[in-house]
């Protein structure tokens, strides 16, 4: 901490009922975590607790605060500035009840641009502006706003499933504090676009619409733009498009493939005239996709009279014809996808794509468990599904029927596009809030900066076990 | 040159020497979800831009019990997007690779 910025934090902890200080002995940033919460509450709850995970507190506050020490210190060792990050947190009441809760919420408390340092007219979140300039550009304000839910676990708060606080990553069936704090510190540190993903309007608008630094890194495939080449509508087509937006910095471009396995899954139906890949959602039963694959006719299986939904009762004639020897297209709904699957099996199907029978892609994976079931699932959207049908009903003759091959594409990473560039979070209908500013959810291992917070991760940040800090750092970090 | 967000106002002045403190009593007297919706750009006489942002900005870390028991937590930006999100009826599904898993 600077000689300024050590007398300024000290007026304004004497001010603050109580502070927290955290400067890793070894950290190359330094991340000031301003304890803002009162007397016997939040950070400061005297309830006695016993150490848990490594977590030598013995106060409930003590914990807490120690929690949020320890993900600070896994950034500011990995981070390099010259101007203190300041976190101003709270351990407080968050909107919840007894089956759903507000966990947390971090962000950055402003953003900046022109400020001397990297790209004009953009905008950078105040951490990441500081650092590059060497300034602390508005000094009164913390850099980064955290508010951390205290009531989780209690009575109708996600009754029974609170904070684990340990420091070691076995939460057990609670919530592991730290990944998700390395998850929100990461959004306020930068790994975010403040452009509005369901707009396509930038922040600022409609006076002082500007890009953010996060934007110039993604690249639209379809349209071979970036985002601040786009116009609004542009930008909106581009959030809405699954698996097309890709990350363009040289940092993750670099480790990607140190980091992601390859081999995503691949759908590609051809048939008199027509050759298409689809997006496909995997099956967690069956046999895994193979490099070599399935390559098969395809057939529909019609609704049957009694059936509570399509395939979901054993095939009749008509259906077990459609389908022997063939990849059976079924669609989704009134019973679950094993029971499909083995009876599309039982009839003689060598594969099933389940149709969504809902808008919407890219199409989730299936879940469900059967040991019996030996042959491959897919899953594709409620659009594709329609295409595939028809193309099937148009095949003038059973010899002419289109053909699908079921493979893994190695040469792709599996959540990667082309030219290593990672995919982004882009599904369709958007989903306010996630959309763009994850990776999608196909990467494979799962990524701290997904959407979901994924229950086998750990506390890494960085390539060969994630990519959250090589994307800070094409940012400018 | 530095600056200071003046927590009543909202508008840019010069650093005075009890800012910290005015900040963090402003913060605390907003309440932790208060919600701001305008946009809150100045423009400095050097040309350097400050938006404050508020709680659209944000990102929520959200969680939700399915069927099964197990909490199904997810991460979106903004107060509206969270409330939806709990507002949604829960389905049967896991963290995976490649999203979640239906059983149906």
């Amino acid at each position: 901490m600077k000689p300024n910025d050590r007398r300024r934090f000290a007026r304004f902890c004497a001010a603050a009922l109580f502070c927290g200080v955290v400067g890793a002995a070894h950290a190359e940033a330094e991340i000031i975590i301003i304890n803002n919460d009162p007397a016997g509450a939040g950070f400061n709850d005297p309830t006695p607790v016993a150490p848990v995970g490594g977590n030598p507190g013995t106060t409930l506050g003590q914990q807490r605060l120690i929690a949020f020490q320890f993900a600070a210190e896994i950034w500011g060792s990995q981070l390099k500035s010259a101007v203190p990050i300041e976190v101003l947190a709270n351990f407080l009441p968050l909107p919840c009840d007894a089956t759903s809760a507000v966990l947390g919420a971090a962000g950055s408390r402003y953003i900046v641009s022109d400020f001397g340092a990297g790209k004009a007219a953009t905008w950078y979140s105040a951490a990441l502006a500081n650092k590059l300039t060497r300034t602390d550009l508005v000094p009164a304000v913390p850099d980064i706003r955290a508010l951390f839910n205290s009531n989780l676990g209690q009575q109708n708060c996600l009754t029974g499933i609170g904070w684990y606080l340990g420091l070691d990553n076995n939460p057990g069936t609670q919530l592991d504090l730290v990944t998700v704090l390395l998850h929100e510190l990461a959004h306020g540190l930068g790994f975010q676009s403040f452009t509005n993903g369901t707009t396509g309007e930038q922040a600022g608008a409609p006076d002082d619409p500007l890009p953010s630094i996060f934007d110039y890194f993604l690249r639209d495939e379809d349209a071979k733009k970036t985002w601040p080449e786009m116009t609004d509508a542009e930008r909106v087509v581009s959030a809405t498009t699954p698996r097309n937006l890709g990350w363009n910095g040289h940092h993750v471009k670099e480790k990607a493939n140190k980091v992601l396995d390859r081999g995503p899954p691949d759908l590609t139906v051809t048939a008199r005239g027509f050759k298409k890949s689809y997006l496909v959602g995997t099956a967690q039963f069956g046999p895994p996709l193979e490099r070599d694959g399935l390559r098969a006719k395809l057939g529909v299986v019609n609704n049957q009279t009694g059936s509570p939904g399509n395939g979901c009762t054993a095939f009749d004639t008509a259906n077990a014809e459609a389908v022997v020897n063939r990849i059976a297209i079924i669609d989704r709904g009134g019973c679950g996808f094993t029971v499909k699957v083995r009876n599309a099996q039982d009839a003689g199907a060598v594969g099933v794509i389940i149709a969504d029978n809902i808008a919407g892609s890219p199409p989730p994976p299936l879940g469900g468990v059967d040991p019996l079931i030996t042959i491959p699932t897919v899953r594709v959207t409620l659009d594709d599904g329609i295409e595939l049908k028809a193309l099937v009903a148009a095949a003038p003759k059973p010899n002419q029927l289109p053909v699908a091959s079921l493979s893994l594409d190695f040469g792709l990473l599996i959540g990667g596009g082309k030219g290593n560039r990672v995919l982004m979070y882009t599904p369709n209908p958007v989903e306010p809030g996630s959309s763009v500013s994850h990776w999608d959810t196909l990467a494979t291992p799962n990524l701290l900066m997904e959407p979901f917070l994924n229950e086998d991760l750990s506390h890494a940040v960085r390539a060969p076990a994630d990519l959250t800090l090589e994307l800070l750092k094409d940012l400018g970090w | 040159m530095r600056v200071a967000i003046d927590p009543e106002t909202k508008r840019l002045r010069p650093v005075e020497h009890d800012d910290a403190v005015g900040a963090a009593r402003s913060a605390a007297a907003r309440g932790a979800l208060s919600s701001r919706k305008a946009a809150n750009v100045t423009t400095l006489s050097n040309g350097v831009r400050v938006m404050e942002l508020d709680e659209s900005f944000m990102s929520y870390s959200t969680a939700r019990v399915g069927p099964d028991g197990k909490p199904d937590s997810a991460c979106v930006v903004g107060q509206d997007a969270a409330a939806k999100l709990l507002r949604e009826k829960p389905v049967n599904r896991t963290a995976s690779a490649g999203g979640r898993y239906e059983t149906e």
